[in-house]
C-alpha cells in the first residue's frame, strides 16, 4: 500500500491509501461522530452521522465508507456538515421514545443522547413533533431484552451476528419508514437460533438491546436478612470492570472489586478462578480418559455457554465431543452450596449464589435444567460486568478509591492458570500446563504455551507430551468455530483437543463486558491477564492448595463419583 | 442525433442481419471489443448515468473493476414505459451494452429483472441471448445471463433501479428492491444502470466517443429520451442534452395532441411539476436537480391544470418513503416526515412549515446513502417551494 497526502481542515496528513477518511481522522484525533460504525465490523454508512465535505464532490460523503485518495481536501466541521448531522439527529429523536430517565443506557452509554448534547439538539427547539412510540418489547430471551421502539436501525447487531458470529438472528424487516431490525418473521428471540452471546448488546448504540436485567433481584436478595449471599467473580471481570470507573483496560482490580462487593453487603466473596482450577482437574482427567479411548475425540471445552448452545443449534452431531464438565461458574455455584455450605453449617436453601460475569449467555446457562443438584440451582442470579458497575454506582461506592481486599476463605485461592481462562487460549494453556505435568510425572514443566495465545480467531499447534503427539486448536467466535467444525467433519482437519469460546477474543470481549470497546481494547485486557499470570506465585491449577484440599476432604478423586455428580452435566 | 437510440437504424439492420447471417462481422466486432477499451472510451465520451444524478459511467465502472468480490451487471424493466419501449426496440443494443460492461469490470453475471407484466420482453430477451450465444457472440468473455421475472407483489421499489447504489462510498447498495432475490442482491456488487444508459454504452463503443460528443453540450453530451404521456396518449421523444423543455414540447406537439395550457410533471413519482412559464429550463442534470425534477426516469406527464399536477405530486410526496429501503437514516425518516410536512401542514402553518422543510431538506438531501434518498428529498423540497413560494 502506498502513502497518500490529504488535507483535513486545512492541515496536511500522510496516510495509507487503504484508509477511509474516518480512519485518518480517528488516527489524528479529529472528532467525527458515528452511530453505525464499529472498528471491528464492515462499514455500511447507514447512519449518515459521519458525513464530511470533500472538495469536488457535489454531495456530502460518509467518511466511514469513503476511501481517501491522494490530494483529497476534506472539511469535517463546515456549516454544511454540521447542519446535516444536526438534521439527522433531529429526524432520529423525533422517532424515538426519548425515555432517557428510565432507559438502561445512561451516563454516557447512549451514543444518540451524547450526540444530541454535542450537536445541541434539544426538546424545546425540536423541529418535528415526536411520534407516539408503541412499545415493542421482546423479553423472551433469558439473556437479552429488546425494545424495538428504541432501535435507530444502525444495523450493527445484524452485522455482528451475521458476520462475526455467523448466526444471523437479526435482519432488516419491512420497508421505508416502517423499517425495523428484527428477527425473521418477528419471532421472539427465544424461538430463534440466538446463542445468547450478547455481541449485539455490545454494539447497540442505544438502549434497544440490553442484557436481561437482574439488578433488582440482587438488591432484593441483599436486603433480605434471611438470605446468605455468596458472590463469585469471573477472571475477565477483574481486568475489565475498572474501565467503567475510569481505569485502564486490563488493569487487575480484584482487590477493589472484593472491597466493593463487601460494601454492597454480600456475605462471602469467592472467586470463579478457584472453580477454573477445579475445571482443569476435571477436564484434564476427562481428556486423559478420552485419549485412552473412553469417549469421542476431539474433545471440546465446555466453559462457554454460547458455544454449547451453538453446537446444540447448528452441529448437534458434535455434542458428545464436548466435555461433560460444567463451566467454572456452575462448578463454583455447586461447590458453594455443597462443600462451603456443609463445612460452614449453612443451609444451602438459604444461599443465594450471585455470579458476576463478562457474559450474557451465563444468565441463560444458570437457568439450564441440568445446572442444579438435588433440585437446588447452582447459581441464582448473574450480573454482567456492566450491571455490577451500575449497582456499585447506584450505591455510591467510590470504586477507584477503595482499598484492596482479599477473597474469603474456602473458595478464594487461585492460580495464574485459572486467571487466563478469561482470554482465548487460556483454558487450553491451563489444561496443557497440568496435563503435561501429570503425564510426565512432573518432568515436563512447560508453563508458557505461546502458540495458543493471541486474538487470532483460529490457532493451531502440534505438541509432543509423554511420547504422544497431540494436535490442538483454539478458536474464538462462532463464525471461526463453524469453519473449523466443517473441516473436522469433512476430515480435512484432525485434532485431539479444541478450545472454543463463543465470543471473539474470549471472555474479555464477552457480551457483558464494558460497551463500545474494540479489539484494540480487548488486546489490552488480554495483556493485563497475562501480566497477572506471569507474576502469580502458582501457575498450574493442580498446585492450588485449596483445590487439593477440596478433593482430599470432600470430592475424592478428580472425575470420581461425587465430583461427577456435582461438577459435570451428565 | 435524432432517433439515435429508439429508432436506431443500425440496430434494426442488425436484427435482420443476425437472423439471416450468423457471421455478421460488424456486430461480431462490437461484441469482440476488448474489455479494457471500454472504460477509456466511456471516459472520453464523458457519458453520464441517465439516472438523474449524472455520475460519470466510466468512473463508476472503474471503481467496480477494483472490487475483488462477486460483481453483476444489472438493470430492470419494470413499470417504466421508457425502459419497456427501449428494450423492446433495441434488444441487441441492450444486450451488447450489458455484455461490454461485464467485460470491462470482469463481472460474474448479467442480471435483467423483468416485471411480470413484461413477460413478453423477458421471453424476447431470453431468445435473443440464446441466439447470440449459439452464434458465438459471447465467446470473448464467459458470463452468465439471468433474466429474472419479478412478480408484482414482490416489487418493493418502483423507481429507476440505478439510483440504488453509491459507488463512491465503497460500492454501497440499498437493500434488495425485490422480494425473493435478496441473496442474489446482497452477495454481489451491482453495476446498475437503466436501459437507456446501457444503450448509450453500445452507441459509444460502436460509433466512438468523438461521434457521441458531437451532440449535446459541454459536460452534458449525448441525448436524453423521454416518454411523454397525456391522458391515454403517449410517445417517445429524443432530444439533445442542453435543449430546452420548450424545444422538446414543440416536437411533442407534432406527435400527440396536448392542450394549449398545461403543466408538466417530469420524473415519474420522483419528479416535481413545472409550469409553462418555466419551459426555458435546459435539459441537463444540474438544471433539473435545481428545479426539483428528475432527469433519469424520463417520464413526462402532461396535465391540463396545476391543481391536477399538484394532486399527483402530493400523492407521490406522501408515498415516497415506501420506496426507501430503510437502511439509511435520512432517507427512511426524512422522506416520510418531510412529505407529511409538505402535504398535511400546508394550510395552518404554511410559512413556518416551509422553513422547516427547507432547513431539514437542504441539510439531508446531500447526505443520503443512495440516489433514491437524494432524489426523493429533492422532490419534497421542490414541492414545498412550489407550495409555499409566491
Amino acid at each position: 500500500m502506498e502513502n497518500i497526502n490529504v488535507t483535513i481542515n486545512k492541515q496536511n496528513y500522510t496516510a495509507s491509501e487503504a484508509n477511509t477518511i474516518l480512519d485518518i481522522c480517528q488516527k489524528n484525533n479529529i472528532d467525527i461522530p458515528t452511530l453505525c460504525h464499529h472498528p471491528d465490523l464492515r462499514s455500511e454508512g447507514n447512519c449518515r452521522m459521519c458525513v464530511v465535505e470533500v472538495k469536488g464532490e457535489r454531495d456530502l460523503v460518509a467518511s466511514c465508507n469513503m476511501k481517501a485518495s491522494n490530494g483529497m481536501i476534506i472539511e469535517t466541521g463546515s456549516s454544511k456538515v454540521l447542519k446535516s448531522r444536526k438534521a439527522t439527529l433531529e429526524l432520529l429523536i423525533a422517532n424515538h421514545p426519548n425515555d432517557c430517565l428510565t432507559c438502561d443506557r445512561t451516563s454516557g452509554e447512549c451514543k444518540l443522547q451524547d450526540l444530541c448534547y454535542q450537536y445541541d439538539v434539544t426538546r424545546s427547539e425540536q423541529i418535528l413533533d415526536t411520534l407516539e412510540q408503541p412499545k415493542m418489547m421482546d423479553l423472551s430471551s433469558p439473556s437479552i431484552e429488546r425494545d424495538l421502539s428504541k432501535c435507530i436501525v444502525c444495523g450493527k447487531c445484524i452485522r455482528v451476528c451475521r458476520e462475526t458470529q455467523d448466526i444471523g438472528v437479526y435482519q432488516y424487516q419491512e420497508r421505508g419508514f416502517k423499517t425495523v431490525v428484527s428477527t425473521k418473521g418477528h419471532e421472539p428471540l427465544i424461538d430463534t437460533n440466538c446463542i445468547n452471546c450478547g455481541q449485539c448488546v455490545k454494539v447497540c448504540p442505544v438502549g434497544a438491546l440490553i442484557e436481561k436485567q437482574e439488578i433488582r433481584k440482587v438488591i432484593d436478595a441483599l436486603r433480605d436478612p434471611e438470605v446468605h449471599l455468596v458472590v463469585q467473580t469471573a477472571p475477565a471481570v477483574k481486568h475489565t470492570i475498572g474501565e467503567l470507573f475510569g481505569m485502564a483496560p486490563g488493569e487487575d482490580v480484584s482487590g477493589k472489586l472484593n472491597s466493593a462487593l463487601k460494601k454492597l453487603g454480600v456475605d462471602k466473596v469467592f472467586s470463579t478462578d478457584l472453580a477454573a482450577d477445579v475445571t482443569i482437574m476435571e477436564e484434564g482427567m476427562e481428556f486423559i480418559q478420552r485419549i485412552e479411548g473412553k469417549g469421542k475425540m476431539p474433545m471440546f471445552t465446555s466453559c462457554s455457554p454460547g458455544w454449547i448452545k451453538y453446537v446444540e443449534n447448528e452441529f448437534p452431531q458434535f455434542l458428545d465431543n464436548i466435555s461433560t464438565c460444567k463451566s467454572p461458574q456452575q462448578m463454583l455455584g455447586a461447590l458453594s452450596k455443597s462443600f462451603y455450605a456443609q463445612k460452614n453449617h449453612v443451609d444451602p436453601h438459604k444461599i443465594f449464589n450471585l455470579s458476576i460475569m463478562p457474559c450474557t449467555a451465563k444468565k441463560y446457562e444458570a437457568q439450564r435444567k441440568e445446572m442444579a443438584v438435588n433440585e437446588i440451582r447452582d447459581v441464582d442470579a448473574v450480573l454482567t460486568t456492566r450491571e455490577l458497575a451500575r449497582l456499585i454506582k447506584l450505591e455510591k461506592i467510590p470504586f477507584k478509591q477503595l482499598r484492596d481486599e482479599t477473597y474469603d476463605d474456602f473458595l478464594g485461592e487461585h492460580t495464574g492458570a485459572a486467571r487466563i481462562f478469561g482470554t482465548s487460549g487460556g483454558v487450553m494453556e491451563a489444561a496443557l500446563r497440568s496435563v503435561a505435568w501429570t503425564l510426565t510425572d512432573g518432568v515436563l514443566e512447560d508453563i508458557d504455551y505461546e502458540k495458543v495465545r493471541g486474538l487470532e480467531n483460529v490457532k493451531e499447534a502440534d505438541l509432543e507430551i509423554a511420547g504422544m503427539k497431540l494436535k490442538i486448536a483454539v478458536v474464538n467466535g462462532t463464525a471461526a468455530a463453524r469453519r473449523l467444525l466443517e473441516k473436522i467433519e469433512s476430515g480435512e482437519k484432525e485434532y485431539h483437543f479444541v478450545e472454543v469460546m463463543g465470543c471473539p477474543g474470549g471472555c474479555i470481549n464477552g457480551g457483558g463486558a464494558p460497551l463500545q470497546d474494540s479489539m484494540a481494547t480487548v488486546k489490552k485486557r488480554m495483556e493485563g491477564i497475562y501480566r497477572m499470570d506471569k507474576n502469580a506465585e502458582l501457575r498450574r491449577s493442580h498446585e492450588n492448595p485449596l483445590v487439593n484440599q477440596i478433593y482430599e476432604t470432600y470430592l475424592g478423586e478428580p472425575g470420581g463419583v461425587k465430583a461427577h455428580k456435582l461438577l459435570h452435566t451428565h | 442525433m435524432d432517433n439515435a437510440l429508439w429508432l436506431n437504424e443500425r440496430e434494426l439492420a442488425c436484427v435482420e442481419k443476425i437472423s439471416k447471417d450468423a457471421s455478421n462481422e460488424g456486430i461480431m466486432l462490437d461484441f469482440s471489443c476488448p474489455g479494457n477499451a471500454v472504460i477509456p472510451e466511456l471516459l472520453n465520451a464523458e457519458l453520464k448515468n441517465r439516472d438523474g444524478r449524472g455520475h460519470f459511467v466510466g468512473d463508476y465502472m472503474q471503481t467496480l473493476t477494483y472490487h475483488p468480490g462477486k460483481k453483476s451487471v444489472t438493470t430492470s424493466i419494470m413499470t417504466s414505459k421508457l425502459d419497456e419501449t427501449l428494450a423492446l426496440q433495441n434488444p441487441y443494443s441492450l444486450i451488447l451494452g450489458m455484455f461490454l460492461s461485464a467485460k470491462a469490470i470482469s463481472a460474474n453475471e448479467i442480471i435483467l429483472f423483468v416485471g411480470e407484466d413484461n413477460q413478453f420482453i423477458a421471453q424476447m430477451l431470453n431468445i435473443r441471448i440464446k441466439q447470440l450465444e449459439k452464434m458465438g457472440y459471447f465467446k470473448s468473455y464467459m458470463v452468465d445471463f439471468c433474466v429474472i421475472p419479478i412478480k408484482e407483489e414482490d416489487i418493493k421499489y418502483s423507481q429507476d433501479l440505478s439510483l440504488l447504489s453509491n459507488y463512491k462510498e465503497s460500492l454501497s447498495q440499498a437493500r434488495s428492491p425485490y422480494q425473493g432475490v435478496e441473496e442474489m442482491w446482497e452477495n454481489s456488487k451491482h453495476f446498475i444502470l437503466n436501459v437507456e444508459t446501457f444503450l448509450n454504452i453500445s452507441l459509444i463503443i460502436r460509433n466512438g466517443s468523438g461521434w457521441y460528443k458531437r451532440s449535446g453540450k459541454e459536460s452534458n453530451y449525448g441525448s436524453k429520451i423521454f416518454y411523454v404521456r397525456y391522458k391515454e396518449d403517449g410517445c417517445l421523444i429524443e432530444v439533445d442534452m442542453g435543449s430546452t423543455l420548450s424545444e422538446m414540447m414543440v416536437k411533442i406537439e407534432e406527435k400527440i395532441n396536448i392542450p394549449q395550457k398545461y403543466v408538466l410533471q417530469i420524473g415519474g413519482n420522483l419528479g416535481c411539476y413545472i409550469k409553462q412559464s418555466q419551459l426555458e429550463l435546459e435539459i441537463d442534470f444540474n438544471s433539473f436537480i435545481d428545479a426539483g425534477l428528475l432527469l433519469g426516469a424520463g417520464t413526462v406527464e402532461v396535465f391540463e391544470s396545476e391543481k391536477k399536477a399538484r394532486k399527483k405530486m402530493e400523492s407521490s410526496v406522501l408515498k415516497s418513503h415506501e420506496n426507501s429501503c430503510g437502511k439509511c437514516s435520512v432517507c427512511r425518516e426524512g422522506t416520510k416526515r418531510l412529505g407529511e410536512l409538505v402535504v398535511n401542514n400546508s394550510s395552518s402553518d404554511g410559512l413556518h412549515c416551509f422553513e422547516k422543510i427547507n432547513y431539514l431538506g437542504e441539510a439531508i438531501r446531500n447526505s443520503s446513502l443512495c440516489g433514491y434518498g437524494k432524489m426523493a428529498i429533492n422532490m419534497i423540497v421542490s414541492a414545498a417551494n412550489n407550495q409555499y413560494k409566491v
